[in-house]
């Protein structure tokens, strides 16, 4: 049963992608690739709730791991990329009808958007780290494609600096991977790059090799993940992108990025020990925040806000990766989640706003709240969430990472983190209160139509999340998040 | 008769005197020659490497590295220029003697620094892994020196190759399946880059991406 599962996530993206491109009535394309986003996410959260309901990982050999993490992963990424997908016909045919776009491209958009999510997906089932590497540089290449796709000059521009930026990246981290295996191959017996066979070796493995293996992975994946002061690229890609490739971007990619470092600090720590892992973890964490801050203050268009705040909220979840320990853990695993659904909706809400305004001048956007009465408070809201005001989700996460640094006495980071997150909780919330509120200066430039009902399917997915996970983690989250832990603490593994 | 790690070293000192050359080359055409160039000397090192490991999958790499080091990655950017009116050749960002010296301060860090750290217990010549530090460094400087999309690449795949050479002579290359994943990568990440700056060319009229400065704050 699993194995089909595993076998229809992956494929359907890639059928999705060839049908997509391969069918030419307008309409029948855009229902394949409605059907395949569906497919790809049902498939993906039926997998994830056997792995978690079984606790136990079906044995896939070297190659593929589906463990309770992956799975965690898995249901992440096709909740970002089902919300995104659902979202981009109505988005790209406001795009064709108003931002000259030409109709005949939406094709190939839904072959490289099935393409950078089948990548994204193979990217967190990959048990050998030589593969593992192997997607996420696959993801960069498609994904530069997506980010160019307008093919106006800033959009190229920026296409170009994050192929380049993160191409340098990943090859440090190929580095990095090859280190261990040097360091697996000074063992007795058959070397491998698998993960779960190095875990069980993890503590024999050479410390010097290893440090620098860390080192070296924490840049290059770092940089995919957009950890400052790596993120050059990120505000220029997060902000050209079509708006759906922006949510997948932010909440899908990233968070891989940072999935890729917590499973080699795991494989890293038991030789190294702590405090090196802690050190550059803790580290990144708190420059990314104090980076992004006085961006988020100055910034003057609305999908770089976002885009900083990205920045900001991948430091949050290494730092508490960081912090470490069960609870660490834990908050860092349920923010990531908490991150991809709130700033997917603000992503995909920002696009709709661009559209209406037909700008993304933070100063020529006001009066939401009067104007756009759904996607108003919606962003009004998300912006909250993503600030850290309770009781929504991300205050939820926050307060965890917070926690466990005091549990462990890392009193120095956490009254750091605590100042640099109250900050950027104000940056955010002048600019979301500049644009909700007040009266409007102008005329939107497209006059609101009413929400397609994919659309509203799209948002209301991660607006559920957000408030739901706010309240209370639900028990098989929280259940799953707890198998997820266990298995990257020292005698994990399998 | 050299032993094996020697003429791994003299492989791995001409791989560096290759990308010494590449970061000042200016004309398009010989830094493609250049490129393809090192692409040999790999193909040279993997054939050493299988001849000492007498493994089959090392012969398949070495085809591989062959395929896609010599064949694809030098003939998919050597038919991107063909195609396209440019300018033969673009300065340099510093001037030529800032960027040697500059390349001498990367040679050096990668021999005297990267060397006496390189963990003991390495198989194969001693020289090897500083060397492909130091390739990947020049590298890394070629895209930073450089002016011109297709340098950049250059750049790029330099650094690649550089790494590829430490996997190679260092532990016999690594699994080949995850061989076959970082090559196809590799090949896959140089079309798509041909295909952007094809676009860059096609919008801007220009690929000199000194131009592309537009994006702030």
């Amino acid at each position: 049963m699993m194995a089909v599962l595993l076998a229809l996530l992956l494929l359907a993206p890639l059928a999705t992608a060839l049908a997509c491109r391969l069918l030419a009535a307008p309409g029948v394309r855009d229902a394949a690739h409605a059907l395949g986003c569906a497919v790809t996410w049902g498939a993906g959260l039926l997998l994830a709730g056997a792995v978690f309901a079984g606790n136990s990982a079906p044995d896939l050999g070297d190659v593929l791991l589906v463990d309770s993490l992956s799975a965690y992963m898995v249901a992440l990424v096709v909740t970002v990329a089902g919300a995104a997908g659902l979202y981009a016909p109505g988005y790209l045919r406001h795009e064709v009808s108003h931002g000259g776009l030409a109709a005949n491209r939406i094709a190939s958009f839904y072959l490289w958007f099935h393409l950078f999510v089948w990548t994204m997906l193979l990217l967190v089932v990959m048990n050998n780290l030589g593969l593992l590497w192997a997607a996420i540089e696959a993801t960069t290449v498609v994904s530069a494609i997506l980010v160019g796709f307008y093919q106006t000059r800033p959009a190229l521009e920026a296409a170009w600096k994050y192929l380049m930026l993160c191409s340098v990246g990943i090859i440090i981290a190929l580095f990095g991977v090859l280190l261990t295996y040097y360091g697996a191959s000074q063992l007795p017996g058959e070397s491998s790059l698998a993960w779960t066979d190095l875990m069980r070796v993890a503590p024999q493995l050479d410390a010097r090799f290893m440090r620098l293996a860390l080192v070296f992975v924490v840049i290059g994946f770092g940089t995919k993940a957009g950890l400052a002061p790596l993120h050059a690229w990120l505000p220029d890609a997060y902000s050209q992108a079509p708006a759906p490739v922006s949510a997948l971007l932010s909440g899908g990619l990233s968070t891989c990025a940072l999935y890729g470092i917590l499973r080699f600090a795991a494989l890293a720590s038991p030789s190294v020990g702590p405090d090196l892992v802690r050190m550059l973890l803790i580290g990144f964490g708190l420059v990314s925040v104090a980076v992004a801050v006085p961006f988020l203050l100055v910034q003057r268009d609305i999908k770089r806000l976002l885009a900083y705040s990205s920045v900001e909220h991948a430091g949050v979840a290494v730092l508490a990766f960081g912090i470490g320990g069960p609870a660490g853990l834990y908050a860092g695993l349920l923010h990531l989640l908490n991150h991809a659904l709130v700033k997917t909706l603000l992503f995909l809400v920002a696009g709709r706003l661009v559209q209406q305004f037909g700008t993304g001048r933070i100063a020529r956007i006001r009066g939401l709240l009067t104007v756009a009465p759904i996607t108003g408070p919606l962003f009004l809201a998300g912006a909250l969430a993503i600030a850290g005001v309770p009781p929504m989700s991300i205050f939820v996460s926050e307060f965890g990472m917070a926690a466990a640094g005091a549990e462990q006495a890392l009193w120095l980071p956490v009254a750091l983190a605590m100042t640099l997150l109250a900050l950027a909780f104000v940056a955010i919330v002048y600019q979301a209160a500049r644009m909700a509120f007040g009266p409007a200066e102008q005329a939107p430039a497209h006059p609101p139509s009413p929400l397609p009902r994919l659309q509203r399917v799209a948002l209301a997915v991660p607006l559920a999340g957000m408030l739901v996970f706010g309240v209370a983690v639900p028990a098989p989250v929280s259940q799953a998040l707890g198998q997820a832990v266990a298995l990257l603490l020292p005698s994990g593994g399998r | 008769m050299p032993t094996h790690g020697g003429a791994m070293d003299t492989v791995a000192l001409a791989l560096v005197a290759v990308a010494l050359l590449n970061v000042v080359e200016r004309n398009r055409r010989n830094s493609l020659a250049l490129l393809t160039l090192q692409g040999l000397l790999l193909t040279a090192a993997a054939l050493g490497s299988a001849v000492q490991s007498a493994e089959a999958h090392a012969y398949l790499a070495v085809l591989l590295t062959l395929a896609v080091k010599v064949a694809g990655i030098p003939g998919t950017l050597y038919s991107s220029v063909r195609d396209v009116a440019l300018p033969r050749s673009q300065s340099l960002v510093l001037p030529q003697r800032a960027v040697l010296a500059l390349a001498l301060a990367a040679m050096l860090t990668a021999f005297y620094v990267v060397g006496p750290l390189t963990p003991a217990g390495l198989q194969g010549s001693p020289q090897a892994l500083p060397a492909s530090v130091a390739v990947m460094l020049l590298g890394l400087l070629a895209m930073l020196v450089q002016r011109g999309a297709l340098a950049q690449v250059i750049g790029l795949v330099t650094m690649e190759n550089g790494l590829y050479f430490a996997a190679v002579a260092a532990t016999h290359g690594l699994p080949f399946v995850v061989e076959l994943g970082v090559a196809v990568d590799a090949l896959v990440a140089v079309v798509v880059m041909t295909l952007l700056s094809r676009r860059m060319h096609d919008t801007l009229g220009t690929t000199n991406t000194d131009l592309l400065r537009s994006l702030r704050g």
